[in-house]
């Protein structure tokens, strides 16, 4: 692989942190224009040096081998203990410069609408500081050029997400939020630790290009002596996604992350915080496919979260929950793309995904706004001919969403149905694929459902808004409207750089970051299948599962009436279970919430107190009643006395050892 | 290398200048005891810059001993007065001499009533960790070992709560009841060695030429004395008491000072003096480090006494150090000497922060405390800030020891049960399971860590200010913030740059684990029998050689600087694994 130095990569990780320090350290002073503008800059700024680096970047690779290149920029030592190194070190590549462009494009346009969402809220500048934070910190996840290094941007955007949930710190419960996702985060960066300890051990070296060539020279033969341990370090790896990516077990954070200001669960909770999990497998895809058996749990999890979160989503009433659910889904259906061996997909579907799940984020938070806070979508309805830029730009992204023909979610997830038939050899067993494929088609069509229950509830039939949201009743302003059409645009269009290999068109993106997946791509390549009328089978059917939620939707929401209650009441166990989102959270509250309580207070009076301190230094205790008030007078000061003691109790000691024999 | 200035004894006793010059100030002149005390911690702290600007970073052995300070003491015994410094114990000095500081202007806020007494005991109690730090003579270093139980107990029985002098009491005769034992096995060594010499490189030579068993329990009778100050349980029941009773200063110096000297003695004397034992024990200490390191998070997760909770929590960060230091490889030494800076830098400055609010409003318990934040926006950020570095976020001074250390368990072999798997590397079996439940269990620390902290944070920090009292709080005053200033600085260097502090490390690192390995006999012995025997496994075929067994042990004996697994094995793996299928 060409590798060139560039000076463009610290700057573009600093510029944020930067913005970040000033904002921090003295936005409040500041008016809040001057905040806005500190905050705005520096992501601008970055995207245009993220912009610069991915054409350099292009231009590296030449015509045959297009995106065969990095940049790289080593900023300093990090930690370099033995054989344990890190460096400040960057890299540039193919899918680095699609992550960057995501994250500050997508960043810059939240960052612009937040400056009317948030203009009354007096932590005006610290909101942006943190925001730029935390773009900082997913910059450094994505540019790392060692696991470490990646690690620190893992648990920093943790640590900045944790800030932002608790943004509104004066509320318990959302502190409470706050503090279930980082520890929800903790669990898997624990894993993720392990699994990099373990890799390390394997390979003797945490640095990524470094861990590929091992990987690359490693004969089948040690593969198979390896078999176990591999695994079992992709599956701790894999632990960490699901905790970062809100995955089956540990996904109970994000719905509760949604207590934090809207425009951060577009940018944290959607766009990018929760692909760190997809990033890293596609950044790790030559470990991943080493390792069929992590692969196929990682299919099975990605499919069962994305049906289980849409079932949930299906049943809520906030707004914000529903896109929680459904932001769950969709990494449900990545992890399912990356679990098949088509990271391309997956990557490509993160993408789309970052675009119109933030416009339906930031359209969810114009409703609010225009709301006065309401998020009940029992108390909205009709609000389509009031909202009309929300509205419009809403139903963009649902259509997106849903997988309507020629938007961007139409291929992306298409690509995704279409790579589990095909990869089916990879996957070990034909069975598992023929498992998935109707599952996810399910799934797809669940996510039409949900998304346009959604879309008439708040947007169709009559207004049943409360007196106090009918009073300030207002369409956003442009600041908040203009993201919303940028992103609309970007939901429709996306799409279109990645066209299906089979229609003959090129398909840029999967080009572009094909170096990158290039391990993958080989296996899959063996059992590439040309079969074109399979495909053709495999688009229609997608197509037909998500035009026929559209139209569920339409029926039992769209046009009012009595249908879905009824449903719901000739069901009743399945709606609790449901509705109250399996009991999973209710499960780890007592796990992890009232269990560990009782073993803490069970280890802290019963062994601690009574056993270690009663029973065992008690024993000696009488020695502390008995020299107490020798003691007591020793701290006054009495240097001789207590040298006396000291000698005569060592004495005693020595002649006890020397007599009772040490001396074998 | 040997320096013209005698800097060491410099750093050693300017402190107790001060403590002597102390007593000729009267004892109402608050203010006067306050720039004493202040000025003569700072002159330690100054007299280490030329020290740490003139280390040899690629020296393994001991520095800085001018002639003056490896000279006769006490004849008649053989003792000398020889100090010194490597690798080892270069941070831990240095970072001795900074808090020495940073206790000193703790004591302006914390400490109003006989600031004489607390001054003269700071200071005297400075020089005693660092003539600990510096002693290379184990007749030297016992002196000062004891010598720090004195001002101690005064620092913690004379201000704070009812029961502080039962604390204090409790700590001085745990201390002094474990300590013990130490005292008599260095007498021992020293009869044994013919009553000559204390010196820490004769006494090595004889306690390696003791049989394995009488080494055993020497180092036993070592690892008691420095066990009780880097809290093992069960001998931790001492410290939370302690810390909950004594004032914000005397928790300072119980928490951030005093156990720096533990985690010296263990590889300063413990470990090089008995090898064979070292490896005998490591996994024994292994599982013990990680029930403290469990065991003490999860009575935090309870506790609503915040100076309890952080003293439990203390107990599980301590626990790292010697997980680290019995991992038995450069990563897991390194990383604990890391992690004793990291916290004595982290759980001070916590305590310094519980002070605050401890001394404005009179309780300990969090259940009175809700939504500071919005009345103390700069405490609050402080509060976070170092909230953060002692949980262990990345690129802040916690992440380091307490990463290098889980790193170096999950790869080491000493914490091997199958006695097989001895401790000079090279064997292709993969990973050791044991190391890797410990390193597993250990790591639950970084999850119930921030259940503890960010519970902690919340309540007193966040939500809703409870409360009338809290209506009027104002935010820190300078006085209360100057002594966290060098904690949060030093978070973010240790954090950014710990290759600054651990290049300076590596050659002592390496001195330490190669003499471990050339002296371990009878831990080699066994390796190379059980090697002969773990025949027919698949080996590592990396580059085309055939050494190519577990990359990072064969990495870490070459770090090593010479190859005790070339040597001790009897079968290279390549070989070993074509003897068995012939």
């Amino acid at each position: 692989m060409n590798t060139v130095a560039t000076g463009l990569l610290a700057p573009l990780l600093l510029l944020p942190l930067a913005g970040a320090a000033l904002n921090g350290a003295v936005g409040r002073f500041l008016p809040k224009s001057l905040s806005a503008a500190i905050g705005l800059v520096p992501i601008a700024a970055s995207f245009v040096l993220a912009l610069v680096a991915a054409l350099q970047l292009h231009g590296l690779g030449g015509a045959e081998a297009y995106g065969a290149a990095a940049l790289t920029q080593d900023i300093g030592e990090w930690l370099n203990v033995g054989p344990l190194v890190a460096s400040w070190a960057l890299h540039f590549d193919a899918v680095t410069a699609v992550m960057s462009l995501v994250i500050t494009g997508v960043g810059f346009l939240i960052h612009l609408y937040s400056v009317g969402y948030m203009h009354d809220d007096e932590g005006f500048a610290k909101y942006f500081a943190y925001l730029n934070l935390f773009v900082a910190a997913m910059l450094s996840l994505v540019l790392a050029d060692n696991l470490i290094l990646l690690f620190l941007g893992w648990e920093g955007v943790g640590l900045v997400s944790w800030l932002l949930i608790g943004f509104w710190y004066k509320d318990a419960e959302k502190v409470d939020a706050a503090n279930k996702a980082f520890i929800a985060n903790r669990v898997g960066d624990l894993a993720l630790m392990l699994g990099v300890f373990l890799l390390f051990g394997l390979a003797g070296t945490v640095h990524i290009g470094e861990m590929r060539d091992w990987v690359a020279h490693l004969s089948p033969a040690q593969i198979t002596a390896a078999g176990t341990l591999l695994t079992t370090s992709t599956m701790l790896l894999f632990i960490g996604c699901t905790g970062k990516s809100a995955q089956i077990p540990l996904y109970v954070w994000l719905p509760d992350a949604m207590a934090g200001p809207t425009p951060v669960s577009a940018l944290i909770h959607a766009a990018t915080m929760v692909t760190a999990g997809i990033y890293l497998m596609v950044r790790l895809n030559f470990l991943f496919v080493l390792t069929p058996v992590t692969l196929g749990v990682v299919a099975v999890v990605g499919l069962a979260t994305a049906i289980m979160a849409g079932t949930i989503g299906l049943m809520q009433n906030d707004i914000k929950k529903v896109l929680a659910y459904s932001t769950i889904s969709q990494l449900g259906f990545m992890f399912l793309a990356a679990g098949v061996a088509a990271p391309a997909a997956a990557m490509f579907h993160l993408v789309t995904h970052a675009f119109f799940k933030a416009l339906l984020f930031l359209g969810s938070g114009s409703v609010i706004h225009a709301l006065s806070g309401e998020q009940d979508i029992r108390r909205m309805g009709g609000l389509g001919k009031v909202l009309p830029s929300t509205s419009k730009t809403f139903l963009i992204g649902c259509l997106a969403i849903a997988g309507f023909p020629l938007t961007s979610g139409f291929f992306s997830k298409d690509e995704i149905l279409w790579s589990i038939l095909n990869n089916q050899q990879v996957l070990g067993s034909p069975a598992l694929s023929a498992v998935l494929f109707p599952l996810a088609l399910f799934a797809a069509f669940l996510t039409a459902l949900y998304m346009f229950r959604l879309y008439f509830v708040v947007f169709a039939g009559e207004q049943r808004l409360t007196d106090e949201a009918k009073s300030h009743l207002h369409e956003s302003p442009a600041v908040m409207t203009g993201p919303l059409w940028g992103l609309a645009i970007l939901s429709l269009v996306a799409g279109f750089a990645g066209l299906p290999h089979f229609t003959g068109l090129p398909n840029l993106f999967h080009h572009f970051i094909a170096p990158v997946i290039a391990p993958t791509e080989a296996l899959v390549r063996s059992v590439y299948s040309h079969d074109s009328g399979a495909i053709w089978g495999c688009v229609g059917a997608g197509t037909v599962a998500g035009l026929s939620g559209m139209g569920l939707a339409f029926v039992l929401w769209g046009r009012g009436g009595e249908t879905p209650a009824k449903l719901a009441a000739s069901w009743p166990r399945l709606h609790a279970l449901v509705l109250n989102k399996y009991y999973i959270d209710e499960l780890y509250d007592f796990t992890f919430g009232k269990a560990m309580r009782i073993k803490s207070r069970v280890y802290d009076l019963f062994v601690d107190n009574l056993v270690i301190d009663t029973v065992a230094v008690g024993g000696a205790g009488w020695l502390s009643t008995f020299s107490g008030q020798l003691i007591g007078r020793l701290q006054n000061g009495n240097l001789q006395r207590y040298l006396t003691i000291a000698f005569i109790g060592l004495a005693i000691v020595l002649f006890l050892i020397a007599r009772g024999g040490v001396t074998p | 290398m040997s320096a013209s200035m005698p800097w060491l004894t410099l750093i050693v006793l300017s402190p107790l200048a001060g403590a002597l010059l102390l007593a000729f100030v009267p004892s109402e002149h608050k203010e006067a005891h306050r720039m004493v005390g202040g000025f003569f911690a700072l002159l330690s702290l100054l007299f280490f810059l030329p020290v740490a600007a003139g280390f040899d970073a690629s020296q393994a052995g001991l520095q800085f001993t001018s002639a003056a300070e490896n000279a006769a003491w006490i004849p008649a015994l053989g003792a000398r007065y020889h100090l010194g410094i490597d690798g080892l114990s270069l941070w831990l000095v240095g970072l001795t001499t900074v808090l020495g500081v940073v206790a000193a202007m703790a004591g302006v806020n914390s400490i109003q009533t006989a600031s004489r007494t607390y001054y003269a005991g700071l200071l005297t109690l400075l020089t005693a960790v660092l003539g600990a730090l510096c002693s290379v003579d184990l007749l030297l270093f016992a002196l000062f070992w004891e010598l720090m139980l004195l001002p101690l107990a005064l620092l913690v029985g004379s201000w704070g709560d009812r029961q502080r002098v039962a604390a204090a009491t409790k700590l001085f005769v745990v201390t002094l009841v474990c300590s013990m034992p130490m005292m008599a096995a260095i007498f021992y060594l020293w009869v044994k060695g013919g009553s000559t010499s204390f010196d820490m490189a004769d006494i090595a030579v004889t306690a390696q030429g003791l049989p394995v068993g009488a080494q055993q329990a020497l180092f036993i009778a070592f690892c008691l004395a420095f066990f009780v100050k880097l809290p093992i349980p069960p001998l931790h029941t001492w410290l939370p008491e302690a810390h909950a009773q004594t004032s914000t200063a005397g928790s300072f110096v119980l928490g951030a000072i005093v156990f720096q000297a533990g985690t010296y003695g263990l590889v300063r004397f413990a470990m090089p003096l008995f090898p064979d034992a070292v490896y005998w024990a490591a996994p024994a200490i292994g599982i013990l480090s990680v029930i403290a390191i469990v065991y003490g998070a999860l009575i935090a997760v309870t506790q609503r006494d915040m100076k309890k909770m952080i003293a439990f929590s203390s107990v599980s960060h301590l626990g790292f150090i010697t997980l680290g230091l019995f991992a038995i490889n450069q990563v897991g030494v390194t990383g604990a000497l890391v992690q004793s800076l990291a916290h004595s830098v982290t759980a001070g400055a916590l305590f310094l922060l519980a002070g605050v609010l401890i001394d404005r409003y009179e309780s300990r318990s969090v259940d009175d405390y809700g939504g500071l934040a919005a009345k103390m926006p700069v405490f609050a950020v402080l509060f976070v800030f170092l909230i953060m570095a002692y949980a262990g976020v990345p690129g802040l001074i916690g992440f380091v020891g307490e990463f290098l250390v889980l790193a170096a368990t999950a790869g080491s072999w000493a914490f091997s049960l199958n006695p097989g798997n001895a401790h000079f590397g090279s064997l292709p079996t993969g990973p050791d399971t044991t190391a890797l439940i410990l390193a597993a269990l250990a790591g639950l620390r970084v999850v119930v860590g921030a259940i503890y902290l960010l519970g902690l944070t919340k309540r007193l920090m966040l939500g809703n200010i409870t409360g009338s009292r809290f209506s009027k709080a104002t935010d820190v005053t300078w006085a209360e913030a100057a002594p966290l200033i060098p904690l949060v600085l030093l978070s973010l260097w240790v954090g950014l740059q710990p290759g600054f502090f651990t290049s300076r490390m590596d050659a002592s690192v390496k001195g330490l684990l190669s003499g471990l390995a050339e002296h371990a006999t009878l831990a080699k012995e066994t390796a190379n029998t059980m090697a002969g025997q773990q025949s027919d496994v698949e080996s590592w075929n990396r580059d085309g050689r055939s050494d190519e067994a577990w990359p990072l042990q064969r990495k870490q004996a070459a770090a090593n600087g010479e190859a005790p697994a070339a040597e001790g094995h009897t079968a290279q793996p390549g070989a070993a694994h074509e003897g068995g299928h012939p």
